[in-house]
């Protein structure tokens, strides 16, 4: 069990599979720092505000994470209060909503093929800002950060119809979006 | 490359170290400093409640009483009437019935207020016109 009383020094933690052991909360922000934060950044697309949403992730780890059960692991409910919390950040500034516009890179007609996927994975991130939220964190939980169909139903509170339905949606989307500003960059 | 292949190549974004430190550090310090922040609003607010009761509680003892007519504390009231009168006793021959005549000037009443609360009518009047 998870003791009632949080410190800053050691922590309750462990998994199904091995036992509770206690670490400093600090080390527990290292080892989950980049699930964290790289959610948060693609699921609200600028670097700034993943910041803040990480530092509240953590924030509500410490003062929140003690009522969770220290045998489960804590990665689902990270990216669970991650997603809480960006679609706070989201609903709280509208200026974080779809950004219309999108200024593809200059191409250079001799790009190497390395600097090719690289313009494609820029351009995947564009895309990604203009998807619907729902449609977004679940190709970003899904796709990205490798969940199964049924880990992101249970991270979003959702059914894995209702999640395998957004991802299918979602991709098709991205594809519509992808193609749109390929064509956007040639003219 | 597919989109799905595209958005597992994200997956391999990487992060800067200092920001990941700059994140850390930012948490660290909330956390810390939230024990510090309760205790300044619970000053704060011990404060407030003190100072507002006692503002309202020499608000109170400052504050001037409404005067109702006839009931201020060592108020004088004349007299409207005569305190003593003596009807004298009609002469049998009279034809006029005899007036009552004014034997002691009147005194006026002065009305004590027992309680500062106008609410409370306890009074005791001076003189001895009663």
């Amino acid at each position: 069990m998870a003791p009632k009383d949080l410190t800053l020094t050691m922590w309750q933690l462990g998994t199904a599979a091995d036992s509770v052991q206690a670490i400093p909360f600090e080390e527990l922000m290292v080892r989950h720092q980049r699930k964290v934060l790289m959610t948060a950044l693609h699921l609200l697309g600028n670097m700034e505000d993943a910041k803040d949403a990480a530092q509240e992730v953590f924030y509500r780890l410490h003062k929140y994470g003690g009522g969770r059960d220290a045998s489960r692991e804590l990665a689902p409910w990270l990216y669970r209060v991650t997603v809480n919390v960006c679609h706070d950040l989201r609903r709280k500034r509208p200026e974080l909503q779809l950004e219309e516009s999108f200024d593809a890179p200059a191409i250079d007609a001799h790009l190497d093929e390395g600097m090719d996927l690289a313009l494609q994975r820029e351009m995947m991130r564009e895309a990604l800002k203009r998807l619907p939220e729902k449609e977004r964190t679940a190709i970003v939980l899904r796709d990205i950060e490798g969940l199964t169909t049924e880990e992101v139903a249970q991270t979003l509170g959702s059914t894995e119809t209702t999640v395998r339905s957004q991802i299918s949606t979602g991709r098709a989307k991205l594809r519509d979006i992808c193609a749109g500003l390929m064509a956007r960059r040639r003219k | 490359m597919n989109e799905q292949e595209l958005l597992a190549g994200l997956r391999e974004d990487s992060i800067d170290g200092s920001v990941y430190a700059e994140v850390r550090a930012r948490t660290m310090g909330r956390i810390r400093r939230e024990p510090f922040s309760r205790a300044a609003l619970a000053v704060a607010a011990a404060l407030i409640l003190v100072v507002g009761s006692s503002v309202l509680l020499r608000h109170k003892q400052t504050e001037v009483m409404p005067v109702r007519a006839g009931r201020d504390v060592g108020m004088v009231m004349p007299t409207v009437e005569p305190a003593v009168v003596e009807v004298p006793r009609a002469a049998k021959s009279a034809r006029v019935r005899p007036k009552p005549q004014i034997t002691a000037a009147a005194e006026p009443m002065e009305i004590h207020l027992m309680s500062d609360d106008p609410n409370i009518a306890i009074i005791w009047i001076a003189g001895d016109t009663l």
